[in-house]
């Protein structure tokens, strides 16, 4: 069974990929944000230290989660389906 | 007092005469510097029903304790005095080096009275004060402006000035310093205006003493380390224009004012599109680590460019329905170099515009505007029009809330200001702490007096009571004003890890004083009771604490998701807002509330 994602990348995360959109199929039934993070590394390494820690497999405190362009997340609250979209986007709310 | 100069620089711009007078100690430590020093001192200097564009209306500038301290992101001062557009406290903030001039000429507020019957340039300076004639200056755009005086005083000297929108008394014109900045909101460039002065300009390189000069040389390397961190990478990277793809995303970026019907493409002058295709340059405060300034190269005009933040941008296009970088760019542009708030200018033709669309304008109104080719160029027109006050430009110049009176038909139900302050570019239907803080401001509709977008844009935010807001609304009003008084710049928040406690220990050793986190967080609290109290004083009643009408009978759709906001939602708030502040159910501050904070004895 697979399961087929799309990430929407924002702010100096899609300026440093030249990605506004990333789709992400895994060959398994349960999947999180950890999966995610580690799919995006390897696409994409220059998000290492930026955007993303590779080595935790998770978002710098700049960056935040959103599920679906809906309600912004944790990591840890985010249950992900098929067809769901993660949005990665600045976590700083100003300006 | 280490950290201040203790004195005040009243100036009679009308008998041309200036004065010091001292600054106490307990007054300080009541309201800081800032914001809430210019709060302090419009109270005693404005006189009861005074007219905003008239003599009697004081110009305060104010400095703070941290000026001069050299902390990341502290060269800021404010600008206060009775908005022309709202009749109630107007106080704007602006930043760099001009900061540092005022108080190296000695003063931590400078207070101008009256009306000069010339247009003057003030000059403040070791020799004093100098009222020199400006009327070669009129007429000349801000950047024009700072050039000439720079030329005639020569080096050192650095100038805030209006453009024509403030010499035409445009009630949203701004006050323009350090090549471009902007007090932008409230209408502070109008009463500037009013009372005739062109310009002011300070050289003074005057040192204040700190009370523990090694400490804070410490806390300054340790700033400067984290402001360059994660905490801030937004504002170092695209800067604010990263929020308008992600509002766009969100469905809560307001457009074609506030309908939201547009059909158009926003992508096309997101941050990160101007970041890839524009030729873009980052610039400074002075002593600033984050550098949030875009400076863009304007399409096809050389090499002119413009300082471009979110709200301008919002402003400058989707809110008026437009998504042509180069019309954007060049209005930016034109509303600094003019001296006009981007977020009123705009609101106000977004409004207008409308009203056309609907062919509600009067006929003898019709015979006023500019000949156009397409929406691009009669926004333009409009711009134009508003900062000479020629044409329609001469109504439109009052602003949305004054000009919907006029017209009626319904056109006050999508004027979209709060108290007669335009709203910026967060949508009050979506972000519901927002809203509350937007009814709730003593300025208007502002989103930088409470940061409550911050609450809305949390993971927790789905499962907030209407009770909570209203608390959170309190708390981010009295956190917003402590920075604003110190002041910081509000980007480099996420840097401390406890606000109070950090910059208690800050105004310590800069100060000498002993003053806790407990105390400082009660200035927060004291100075948003005065702003309501100068409010309540000049008028102010439980009808101000509003929003548009639009808000509320228009809800957002999309899709299968409605976004709305009801009358009852947002009253209901604003009890819980008025009981987590202490204040009567009609928002009216007890007796003894004023004495429990020392404002009254």
């Amino acid at each position: 069974m697979a399961i087929n994602l799309t990430v929407e990348l924002f702010g100096n995360s899609q300026v440093l990929t030249g990605q506004k959109l990333i789709d992400l199929q895994f060959l398994k039934p349960q999947v999180d944000i950890c999966d995610v993070i580690q799919a995006l590394g390897q696409r994409f390494p220059m998000l290492d230290g930026k955007v993303l820690d590779f080595g935790t497999k998770s978002l710098l405190s700049s960056y935040a989660l959103n599920l679906n362009g809906v309600g912004f997340k944790d990591a840890a609250q985010i249950e992900l389906a098929d067809g769901d979209s993660i949005l990665i986007l600045p976590s700083q709310a100003g300006g | 007092m280490f950290g201040y100069n203790n004195k005040i620089l009243i100036i009679d711009v009308s008998s041309k005469s200036w004065k010091w007078e001292d600054l106490e100690e307990d007054v300080v430590r009541d309201f800081i510097g800032g914001s809430g020093l210019g709060a302090y001192l419009l109270y005693q200097h404005c006189p009861i029903g005074a007219e905003p564009l008239s003599h009697s209306n004081p110009l305060i500038f104010c400095a703070s304790p941290l000026v001069g301290s050299k902390l990341t992101t502290t060269s800021k001062f404010a600008v206060v005095s009775k908005s022309p557009q709202t009749g109630f406290i107007g106080d704007s903030l602006s930043s760099s080096s001009i900061a540092l001039s005022i108080k190296g000429v000695g003063a931590d507020a400078v207070v101008i009275t009256g009306a000069s019957r010339e247009w003057i340039s003030l000059v403040v300076d070791k020799e004093g004060v100098r009222f020199n004639d400006a009327s070669n200056l009129l007429g000349t755009t801000t950047s024009a402006t700072e050039k000439s005086l720079m030329g005639t005083l020569g080096k050192g000297y650095d100038t805030a000035c209006i453009g024509p929108a403030g010499e035409n008394l445009v009630r949203f014109a701004s006050i323009s310093n350090d090549g471009g900045r902007q007090a932008g909101r409230t209408g502070n460039g109008a009463v500037m205006g009013s009372k005739k002065i062109k310009a002011i300009s300070f050289k003074g390189h005057k040192k204040i003493p700190s009370f523990d000069e090694n400490a804070l040389a410490k806390t300054r390397i340790d700033l400067n380390y984290k402001s360059l961190g994660e905490a801030t990478e937004k504002y170092r990277t695209l800067g604010t224009m990263a929020n308008l793809s992600v509002f766009e995303r969100l469905k809560i970026l307001p457009t074609g004012n506030f309908r939201n019907q547009s059909n158009k493409d926003f992508q096309n002058i997101s941050g990160e599109a101007m970041h890839t295709e524009e030729k873009v340059s980052t610039s400074h405060c002075a002593n600033c680590t984050i550098g949030c300034e875009k400076l863009i190269t304007i399409p096809n005009s050389g090499s002119e460019k413009v300082r471009l933040e979110y709200q301008s941008l919002f402003a400058m296009g989707p809110l008026v329905g437009i998504s042509d970088r180069e019309t954007i760019l060049k209005s930016s542009k034109f509303c600094d170099e003019s001296g006009m708030d981007t977020i009123s200018a705009g609101s106000t033709c977004a409004w207008f515009m409308e009203c056309m669309q609907k062919g509600i304008i009067p006929e003898s109104w019709l015979k006023l505007l500019p000949r156009y080719d397409n929406e691009e160029d009669l926004f333009a027109q409009l711009l134009r029009s508003i900062a000479e006050r020629s044409g329609i430009g001469d109504i439109l110049a009052e602003g949305s809330a004054r000009v919907s009176e006029a017209i009626g038909l319904g056109s006050q139900e999508f004027a979209m200001h709060v108290k007669g302050l335009e709203m910026p570019g967060y949508e009050p239907r979506s972000l519901h702490t927002m809203a509350l803080a937007l009814a709730v401001s003593t300025r208007g509709a502002c989103h930088n007096r409470s940061s409550a977008y911050e609450y809305d844009f949390s993971s927790d935010s789905d499962g907030y009571k209407q009770s909570s807001r209203g608390r959170m609304v309190v708390e981010g009003e009295d956190y917003s004003a402590v920075m604003d008084s110190l002041i910081w710049c509000k980007f480099v928040r996420r840097v401390f890890d406890n606000f109070y406690d950090e910059s208690a220990e800050i105004l310590n050793n800069i100060t000498g004083w002993d003053i806790d986190p407990k105390q400082l967080a009660q200035c927060g609290e004291r100075i948003n009771n005065l702003k309501k109290q100068f409010n309540i004083r000049e008028g102010w009643n439980r009808s101000h604490d509003n929003l548009p009408k639009r808000i509320f009978s228009d809800p957002l759709i999309n899709g299968e998701k409605v976004s709305s906001i009801s009358e009852s939602e947002l009253d209901n708030m604003i009890e819980y807002y008025y009981d987590a502040r202490g204040w009567t159910s009609d928002g009216i501050i007890p007796s003894e509330k004023l004495v429990s904070l020392g404002i009254k004895s």
